[in-house]
């Protein structure tokens, strides 16, 4: 479980979040919902302790980030918003990296990273350079990286930007499935078919604040109704920063 | 935390190895550095000085039979001229030439000064050496002539001769040799610099450029253990090509033919192993200090600008020594490089070390690595880092 409270965040001449509180509950896909700017990233950066926020804080499995940054990152996979992958290295490298930077022992270690690779239908590229993949099979490496640990709680900025819709869908089942097994997870968007499709929750965000929570038949009810989209313009006042 | 920091050590020496790029720069300086200066020192054992035989191209040879019999039995051979030495001597085809007039042969009969011209460049290293010879030998013919004819009319030669100027060029070619081989120190003191140069620009900045650093940030692993583990693969590339430059370095001074020159210093193997043990806790400082610049810089482009402009410290000391405005004393021991520059010079000169001073030495680099080690895990913790790139 992720508990975010009253977290506020400026940087020198902008305020990228005022006040946010937020909870992603285990077994339940949490959306983190807003135009480009409103501070998401800011957020979900704050979770890992990448970012120390000027007031609020934030607990992972009811550890506070601030106290023990390490207790939180072994407890959760976050999916940046760059790929980040090493050209040089081979799809089976990268996950036996991963594993032993969370200090997995060595028989476990081969066990995830074999799981991980069946998982993902990566086994077929186990051996190919980072290089050489398509930006598709990249965000499955990616994927497969940040869970070889299984983390309780999973966080994913905006994991479906740039991909073909067969590689998107793929990305939403295994969403969907996390949360399935009993994990929290929280991810970002700010495509709204996707949204709806795949989250239990959705916290929509605006210029740093959250202007609105419900699962996502409430708030396009709270809006006034229309698709999640419409709901969506009139919650942020304007379509500015939608696409 | 080892284990992560051998983990992270093992990834990045991997990535190294297939990279290639960044390895390049210090195999190359390890092995073309000593080649350069074997080649140098090659070339001063074919110039062997002042007895080599020199060959003279003279004009009007025939009107000063006895002075090309001086000159042939002092080991300079009289070789026919071409018809316009002067333009020869010019366009630098010929380094020295002699002249003799055309009334060389009447006014030598009469006792009269007698006019040969030497014909050569100034401007040019090996032509001003050689009339320098000739000239010196013109200087002795004379005064054989002269004392000749005092004698004949009665005069003790030694009346007119005031000062007897006795000159020693103690200049060898194993002297020359040593003057390029003072160079040595700077050489091998580069090593520790130049090796990890790159890689730390690239597991620093580069990472950073490239988008991993969040995702490794992203970890459990401690900050320290990230920098430790980065430092270490720096580290290892930077002390192979230390071991490399100082190995073919010590391949170059045994080889038969630079050997040939009876070098005054030379590089035994209890040198070499000397040496580099003096060079490895540098090689890990400049490493750390590398890491840490690295980690400074905004981008990996002005990391590799700087961490070039960072190789021109441990030449410093040298400039400075050998412009006289540095004496090696008791201080310099503790300053990492200059200590390891005063070090590698005594080395050479075939001093062994005490065990004393290579402790002060190696605990000097070693607490500066310490200080700049906590000083790049207390950057890496800053989110600012991670923000100076794509925020």
């Amino acid at each position: 479980m992720i508990e975010i409270t009253n977290l506020a965040k400026r940087y020198k001449n902008a305020t990228a979040v005022s006040s946010v509180s937020l909870v992603a509950q285990d077994g339940m896909v949490t959306g983190l919902l807003g135009p480009n700017g409103a501070g998401k990233t800011t957020t979900l950066r704050a979770i890992s302790g990448l970012l120390k926020p000027d007031a609020g804080g934030v607990r992972v499995d009811g550890l506070d980030v601030s106290i023990d940054p390490s207790g939180v990152r072994r407890r959760l996979g976050v999916l940046p918003e760059t790929v980040g992958l090493y050209d040089h290295l081979t799809v089976c490298e990268h996950l036996m990296y991963a594993g032993e930077l969370n200090g997995l022992a060595a028989e476990s270690l081969n066990r995830r990273v074999q799981v991980m690779l069946d998982r993902f239908a990566l086994s077929p590229l186990s051996s190919r350079r980072a290089s050489t993949l398509s930006l598709g099979q990249k965000r499955r490496v990616a994927m497969a990286r940040i869970l070889v640990h299984e983390p309780a709680n999973v966080v994913l900025d905006e994991p479906t930007s740039g991909l073909d819709v067969l590689s998107a869908r793929e990305v939403r089942r295994e969403v969907r499935r996390l949360a399935d097994s009993g994990r929290a997870v929280l991810f970002s968007s700010h495509v709204m078919p996707e949204v709806s499709a795949v989250c239990d929750r959705v916290v929509v965000m605006s210029r740093g604040l959250v202007v609105a929570e419900g699962t996502p038949g409430e708030i396009m009810a709270s809006a006034g109704g229309g698709s999640l989209e419409d709901a969506f313009v009139k919650l942020i006042g304007s379509d500015e920063g939608l696409n | 935390m080892w284990n992560q920091t051998f983990a992270i050590l093992r990834k990045e020496s991997r990535e190294i190895w297939r990279d290639r790029r960044s390895l390049g720069s210090g195999l190359f300086y390890g092995i073309w550095g000593p080649l350069v200066m074997a080649l140098a020192l090659t070339a001063l054992a074919r110039d062997r000085g002042s007895d080599a035989p020199l060959d003279l191209a003279v004009s009007g040879a025939n009107q000063a039979p006895s002075l090309m019999a001086f000159l042939s039995e002092r080991q300079v051979a009289n070789v026919q001229a071409p018809s316009d030495s002067i333009a020869e001597v010019r366009a630098r085809r010929l380094p020295v030439a002699l002249v003799i007039s055309n009334d060389y042969g009447a006014d030598f009969r009469r006792a009269r000064p007698a006019t040969v011209t030497l014909v050569y460049d100034g401007s040019w290293t090996q032509s001003r050496s050689k009339a320098e010879r000739v000239k010196s030998l013109l200087g002795e013919y004379a005064r054989r002539v002269n004392d000749t004819r005092l004698i004949l009319r009665g005069v003790s030669p030694t009346a007119i001769t005031a000062l007897e100027v006795a000159e020693r060029d103690l200049a060898t070619p194993a002297g020359r040799a040593a003057t390029v081989l003072a160079l040595l120190p700077i050489f091998v003191l580069l090593a520790a610099f130049i090796g990890g140069m790159s890689v730390a620009a690239d597991l620093t900045a580069g990472e950073r450029e490239r988008g991993s650093l969040e995702s490794l940030l992203l970890n459990p692993a401690s900050r320290l253990t990230i920098v430790l583990g980065k430092w270490a693969a720096a580290s290892v590339v930077g002390l192979a090509t230390v071991a490399l430059t100082i190995g073919v370095s010590h391949a170059m001074l045994r080889h038969p033919r630079v050997q040939a020159i009876d070098l005054p210093v030379g590089l035994s193997g209890a040198d070499a192993l000397q040496m580099a043990l003096v060079l490895a806790p540098l090689t890990l400082f400049a490493s750390a200090l590398q890491i840490l610049i690295g980690l400074l810089a905004k981008t990996y482009k002005e990391a590799q600008t700087q961490l070039s402009l960072l190789t021109f410290l441990p030449m410093l000391p040298g400039f400075l020594f050998a412009f006289g405005s540095l004496q090696p004393a008791e201080w310099m021991l503790w300053v990492p490089m200059v200590g390891q520059h005063v070090a590698m010079s005594d080395i050479v000169r075939g001093e062994i070390l005490s065990g004393g001073r290579s402790m002060a030495m190696a605990a000097s680099s070693l607490l500066g690595t310490a200080a700049f080690v906590a000083m790049a895990t207390g950057l890496l913790g800053r989110e600012s880092t991670l923000r100076r790139f794509g925020g």
